[in-house]
């Protein structure tokens, strides 16, 4: 995520990375649970409720993270690449769900959940990691 | 209160942004409506209005280059650091909802209003927790 | 944005490497090759905290934008 050696990792860097993992984990224990019972049982209105919304907990868990990343991350430099991405992956996100939302409306494409937006995200974060790691040479930008 | 700079060519860029986009989705929308497109044009016209809206994000982030005075920007930056929040947010939480049957589908252009509304919810993050915030 | 610094050199009189730079301004070493290379400008409170460091003022180590420009001439 951060596209460094796990040596150069900060501290907010690293504390960001264990809530996110932490908040995968949990993502991943509570979801299957809850798709299998609205596919397979009768679930009433109130109950779907609470259970999207503990389908999404997690993901905004982790926007909450970045959130917080950026508060604490003591090293300016840092502060500024993470913020530099964020906007990057903010507006590719946004002109991919807007390019595809027209092509919805318009019969163009298939109809997708908006939930796939911020996945689109949270995936773009993970490549500007790759990407970074592939190209060592550079300083990291 | 005079505007600066930045800003007000960010204003005048929205403006004829929005001129564009009301022009292309009219033009969309009736050649859709009458059936006049197939093919590529299809696509070509179905993507046309989305160009002004990613235009306009792209206005956004021109500003927060072109913006000299870095308290401003600063305040800026946070405001659409919680319109990116915002956004997402409620994009996933509507996102299980509707797939929950619990809403109707909404086209996906509409994150961009979303976020938009978003930089409201910033400023007022703003406005309580640094005593300021940028109009926008 | 780039702005002009001594920073290498300081460092290198002292045998410094990044790394230990970065230690002592308790950043990490990617911003004090940034700020070196002038890809990024450090803030004041960082700024300070350099030119305490090395016991010299703020405008010895960082060249001002404004006074280069003007050499120009």
């Amino acid at each position: 995520m951060f596209a460094a050696k796990q040596s150069d990792l900060t501290p907010a860097q690293r504390a960001h990375i264990r809530r996110t993992l932490w908040l995968l984990l949990a993502y991943a224990v509570v979801l299957p649970p809850l798709v299998w019972l609205q596919a397979h049982r009768h679930v009433g209105h109130t109950l779907s409720l609470l259970m999207a919304v503990a389908a999404s907990l997690p993901l905004l868990g982790i926007f909450a993270s970045w959130g917080r990343y950026l508060s604490d991350e003591r090293d300016e430099y840092h502060q500024a690449l993470t913020l530099r991405r964020i906007a990057i992956a903010t507006n590719t996100t946004m002109g991919a769900a807007v390019v595809w939302g027209f092509l919805q409306a318009f019969g163009v494409m298939p109809l997708f959940e908006t939930y796939w937006i911020p996945f689109i995200w949270v995936v773009m974060q993970g490549a500007f990691g790759c990407i970074a790691v592939l190209s060592r040479g550079r300083a990291g930008a | 209160m005079s505007m600066n700079p930045a800003m007000n060519r960010y204003n005048w860029r929205v403006i004829w942004l929005s001129l564009v986009y009301a022009a292309f989705l009219l033009t969309a929308v009736y050649c859709f409506k009458h059936q006049l497109l197939h093919g590529v044009i299809a696509y070509v016209a179905a993507i046309l209005p989305a160009l002004p809206i990613i235009g306009i994000f792209g206005a956004m982030g021109r500003y927060l280059l072109e913006e000299e005075d870095e308290y401003v920007r600063m305040l800026m930056v946070r405001q659409s650091l919680w319109a990116s929040g915002f956004a997402l947010s409620v994009a996933t939480i509507w996102g299980f909802l509707e797939s929950f049957n619990l809403v109707e589908h909404v086209d996906a252009y509409s994150v961009a209003i979303v976020w938009f509304v978003g930089l409201g919810v910033g400023s007022l993050m703003n406005k309580l927790t640094l005593g300021a915030s940028v109009k926008c | 944005m780039l702005m002009e610094n001594r920073l290498r050199v300081l460092r290198a009189e002292r045998s410094w490497s990044q790394q230990d730079l970065a230690e002592r301004l308790e950043v990490s070493r990617q911003s004090v090759n940034a700020i070196e290379t002038g890809k990024y400008d450090p803030s004041l409170p960082l700024a300070f905290r350099i030119a305490e460091l090395f016991d010299l003022p703020i405008e010895e180590i960082f060249v001002s934008p404004a006074r280069r420009s003007s050499k120009a001439i």
